[in-house]
């Protein structure tokens, strides 16, 4: 990578502050919060497509929502195209000039939609808002355009959400994001709730938007075939830590860190019937006062030792374009490119 | 499969819901048999029938559901033709089923230990410390960790896996025949779901127990499946071991649906699209073959003549004037 970095996240950290607990034997009440992020960092070139991979409430959606500056992290810093937006809250952003620049495609295009709201008013209604100077008329053209390039046929233009299929529906919420034409989109499971026939549209469709736009893609996916074939780079998230990165090839043909391989081990094939498999023992740690001290895989790893109790493996190697966070690493080195 | 009758044959199962909006032509024609000890799978795309289908084998169908031809037998007796009662006496020691979302399926005021030994008791004339004792040994088998301290835990304290693992336990504790999985790891993680697949399949080998397993995921089915059959908008379209399935599916639409899953190798480009979308089930001039809308080798007789079953291979059948 040359060049400043479009997005640079720098020890990024969220926590919810959860109710305190009276030890069972009385005595003082435990105060505990929830580390939804730890201590995560990584950058992105402009025009990159980055996956998100990991299992449900490891952080992804959280982590996404800081990025799109909706919510605020508890600690570390965001720097966004040279400007450092974690100095802005989140609800002041909401006016910030650089709101029309990050948009999000929400999970669920059912909820994020009004049901009062027609498919045109939805489109439209982010044009209005974000991008300043346009007439009615224009707001109106612009969704119609909008609207043309996500494949939404005019006649549906006056449906309302629950007149419409859920693919048409995904299609909408990716129109309310890039109707204002941002730099960087964040996408939280944009196909999860599809059936794949719907699914292979939507790829497709958001494939060919980021080569028209050079759009900036933040991927948030639990199908990581899916991830494979879109994205550029992928990171591995569990329970808040990030706990490898890299080019989506490197990772997925060389998985470093064993929670990685496990997930790729997890995917089924078409095909390959039976196949003994590496899986994981046991249930996740508490995301709940985790120790700093322990690696957050440490009762779930089959190669766990000593040292795994003691200290937090760092993200590493510093610089190197494929890292991972843990000490006694599957595969091979790759070399420094 | 042997020569012997099936464990389960539903037979050109034909079934509609008289609804305001008119008549739902949920099932048409289906056929599938299930043999002691198989695990069968059934794949599709949403409302293709298949829950419609496994509620029509438990004898739970809703009051519009009407059966107009075909039928389900189930060692040799037929279902829609049981007294409540009778089914009553199927469900659980015979046939279990594990539905989609454990959370609404179990009771979130009790818990989980006394809903397992609520469902032991029922079935089994043992007493209460002997019902108690085999509810933590099947919490354990589904590899629940610490089961003797889960008997008392809620199913809003447990995360989603284990409460899915709850919900196999409950199913599995009457040691059933047959269990019935609609979609039972869709909203899992990946991890957690080869968890839960190994475990049923695990536990369905050990006990000879058949299953017949409802899934949107092809590529789970061709996984942990002995034979799967394929639907769309309520008619059977293929069938076969998922080595041929996938090597050479015979039906447009099988091999429409597998190169529209994403695989390690797929590309933007190599990924397929299936045209168009389910037909309405409630038009009352639904073609005889109900892909033909959407299948890029539709023929004039497509719309007319109901498409004739052919076996490429043994064991391998499929519905279509076309097949490849
Ligand atoms: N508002 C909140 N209050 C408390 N905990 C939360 C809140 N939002 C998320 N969490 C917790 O933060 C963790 C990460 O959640 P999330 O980002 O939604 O994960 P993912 O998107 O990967 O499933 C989870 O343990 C979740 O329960
Ligand atoms: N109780 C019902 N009343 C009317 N229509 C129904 C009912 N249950 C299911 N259907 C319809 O039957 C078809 C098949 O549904 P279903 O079996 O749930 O599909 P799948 O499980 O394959 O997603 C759908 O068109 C659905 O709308
Ligand atoms: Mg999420
Ligand atoms: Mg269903």
């Amino acid at each position: 990578m040359t060049g400043e970095p479009f997005v640079e996240v720098h020890r990024l950290s969220r926590t919810f502050a959860l109710p305190a607990l009276r030890p069972p034997g009385g005595g003082r009440p435990v105060p505990r919060h929830l580390q939804a992020v730890d201590d995560v960092s990584f950058s992105l070139a402009r025009g990159q497509a980055l996956g998100l991979v990991g299992e449900s409430g490891c952080g992804k959606t959280t982590l996404a929502h800081i990025l799109a500056r909706l919510a605020d992290p508890t600690a570390g810093g965001l720097v966004f195209d040279g400007r450092d937006l974690a100095a802005v809250p989140a609800a002041r952003f909401a006016r910030d000039p650089a709101r029309r620049r990050i948009q999000m495609v929400f999970q669920d295009a059912t909820e994020a939609l009004n049901p009062r709201d027609t498919v045109l008013e939805a489109i439209a209604g982010p044009i209005r808002l974000l991008v300043p100077g346009l007439r009615g008329r224009e707001v109106a053209e612009r969704a119609a355009a909008t609207a043309a390039r996500v494949n939404l046929p005019p006649e549906l233009m006056t449906r309302f959400p629950h007149q419409l299929s859920g693919g048409q529906r995904a299609r909408v919420g990716i129109a309310r994001a890039i109707g204002v034409e941002p730099e960087l989109l964040i996408l939280d499971e944009p196909t999860s709730a599809l059936d794949v026939s719907i699914q292979a549209v939507v790829l497709k469709l958001l494939d060919r938007l980021r080569r028209e736009s050079a759009l900036t893609y933040v991927f948030v996916s639990h199908d990581l075939n899916v991830v494979r074939m879109l994205c550029d780079r992928v990171m591995v998230m569990y329970l808040g830590r990030l706990i490898e990165e890299g080019p989506v090839e490197a990772v997925f043909r060389n998985p470093r860190h064993p929670y990685t391989a496990a997930l790729i081990d997890a995917i089924p094939r078409l095909g390959a019937r039976g196949a003994a498999r590496e899986r994981l023992a046991g249930e996740p740690r508490s995301p709940v006062n985790p120790s700093p001290t322990v690696c957050r895989l440490v009762g779930r790893c089959a190669h766990e030792q000593a040292r795994c109790r003691a200290a937090m493996p760092p993200l590493g190697p510093e610089g190197a374009g494929h890292r991972h966070a843990c000490f006694f690493p599957l595969g091979r080195d790759e070399e420094p490119c | 499969m042997t020569a012997a009758a099936p464990l389960l044959r539903v037979r050109d199962l034909t079934l509609e819901f008289v609804t305001r909006g008119g008549t739902v032509r949920a099932l048409d024609a289906v056929g599938l048999a299930v043999a002691e000890g198989e695990t069968v799978g059934v794949v599709g795309e949403s409302g293709s029938g298949k829950s419609v289908m496994a509620l029509a084998v438990m004898g739970l169908l809703d009051r519009a559901g009407r059966i107009t031809a075909g039928g389900v037998e189930y060692r040799g007796r037929r279902i829609e033709a049981l007294p409540e009662r009778e089914l009553r006496r199927l469900r659980g020691p015979e046939i279990a089923m594990v539905f989609q979302n454990p959370r609404t399926a179990l009771n979130p005021i009790r818990p989980v230990g006394r809903q397992l030994v609520d469902v032991i008791r029922a079935h089994r004339a043992l007493g209460r410390r002997a019902a108690e004792a085999e509810a933590v040994a099947m919490l354990r088998a589904v590899r629940i960790t610490d089961p003797e301290a889960r008997m008392g835990a809620y199913p809003f304290e447990l995360s989603g896996g284990m409460c899915q693992r709850v919900m196999i336990a409950l199913a599995l504790a009457c040691a059933p025949r047959l269990v019935i999985a609609d979609e039972p790891t869709t909203g899992l993680d990946v991890t957690t779901q080869a968890v839960i697949m190994d475990l049923v399949a695990g536990l369905a080998a050990e006990r000879a127990m058949a299953a017949l397993f409802i899934t949107h995921d092809l590529a789970l089915a061709a996984e942990h499946c002995h034979r799967i059959v394929v639907m769309h908008a309520g008619q059977v379209v293929e069938t076969a071991t998922p080595g041929r399935l996938f090597a050479a599916p015979a039906h447009p639409y099988t091999r429409q649906l597998a190169r529209s899953t994403p695989g390690e190798a797929t590309t933007v480009a190599t990924l397929e699209t299936v045209p168009g979308n389910l037909p309405d089930l409630t038009d009352p001039c639904l073609p005889a073959c109900r892909y033909a809308a959407r299948c890029p080798l539709v023929a004039p007789r497509c719309l007319t003549e109901r498409p004739p079953r052919t076996e490429p291979w043994p064991g391998h059948a499929v519905f279509c004037w076309n097949p490849a």
